[in-house]
């Protein structure tokens, strides 16, 4: 019985080279990049509201007052919850097995952050600034509001990265990934602080 | 096409190269010059057909870099004019004519140095990538 005999071309493997992004990194960053437009949007509106009040008096009148000096305090733990994960992020991605203790202090200070806005927008409430109260009300709780819900949204995400490395199951991939998401809503706030709080 | 009565393959091979030949004489550039120059001398004519339509192409991009200085002179010059829907134009206070301005910079700003940025860092890190890999070749 004759035997066929299949010539297979030979075909070289393409050479696979280091990705310059990862998958997740570069999804994160349009993300970033989006939601970067979404808030440059927000500025803008609050900005040219703010430059048409009536008779330039803002907040308007019969409105409460925006606590500046009780957010400074939020604020620099966000910023501190910003430089711990940076440190974290630098030692992990120079080879350091786990940066668990770093990262969890970076959720903390993140939710402490959170949790202290939480405690001010009460207040507020209270003193009669809603949604629906005034053009500036609706101005604070969206832009405000969107950033909060950012943040939220990293924390979760800081708090899998954290149970992941316990595990020591996360890539350093994931760990940029989730680290540029906070660097996000770290770096935005001062500009909606000092724009909407001032 | 229909083949005409005694016309052979070749004799219509050897009708489309002279035309062919004879639109390139002509200067004209077009498919069908190239389909007809293909044959023994299909190197040559390629080379000069390139060199042809690089030679188009030159003095077409000349035309329309003379189309857009004469537009944008004719724009600065001839065209600003108070636009009587515009805020930015149009507003009796300063300030929300200057936050008009800002903000309209920004957004316009925004966008452009984050692509910008973007195309930076990739370059760096390419570079490094490329870098890295040269060293292990060593």
């Amino acid at each position: 019985m004759a035997t066929r005999t299949t010539i297979i071309p030979f075909r070289p493997r393409p050479r696979r080279g280091e990705k310059l992004v990862s998958n997740g990194v570069l999804g994160m960053l349009l993300f970033v990049f989006v939601e970067v437009m979404l808030f440059a949007g927000f500025i803008a509106a609050f900005v040219i509201i703010k430059s048409r009040a009536v008779g330039s008096v803002w907040p308007p009148p019969n409105q409460p007052r925006l606590p500046f000096e009780e957010t400074a305090v939020n604020t620099s733990a966000l910023i501190a919850s910003g430089i711990v994960l940076l440190i974290a992020h630098r030692l992990y991605q120079r080879g350091r097995e786990s940066v668990a203790v770093l990262l969890a202090v970076a959720t903390v200070l993140g939710a402490a952050f959170v949790g202290l806005q939480g405690v001010e927008w009460v207040a507020l409430i209270r003193e009669g600034l809603t949604l629906t109260s005034s053009t500036y009300g609706a101005l604070f709780y969206t832009i405000i509001g969107a950033h909060a819900a950012h943040a939220v949204a990293a924390i979760f995400a800081l708090a899998w990265a954290w149970a992941r490395m316990v595990r020591g199951r996360l890539s350093r991939e994931a760990m940029s990934t989730v680290s540029l998401f906070w660097y996000f809503v770290v770096l935005v706030w001062p500009f909606l602080y000092f724009q909407v709080y001032l | 096409m229909k083949r005409e009565r005694g016309a052979t393959r070749r004799d219509e091979g050897m009708e489309t190269r002279e035309r062919g030949m004879v639109e390139r004489d002509e200067g004209r550039i077009g498919r069908r010059v190239v389909v007809g120059a293909v044959g023994r001398r299909g190197t040559i004519a390629g080379t000069r057909e390139r060199g042809a339509m690089r030679r188009d192409a030159t003095r077409m991009g000349r035309r329309g870099l003379l189309g857009a200085v004469v537009a944008a002179v004719v724009m600065v010059t001839a065209m600003p004019d108070a636009l009587h829907a515009c805020p930015v134009c149009f507003d009796r206070d300063d300030e929300a004519r200057i936050a008009f301005l800002a903000t309209t910079g920004l957004l316009t700003l925004l966008p452009l140095g984050l692509v910008a940025g973007t195309g930076a860092w990739l370059r760096r890190r390419m570079r490094e990538v490329r870098g890295e890999e040269g060293g292990e070749g060593e």
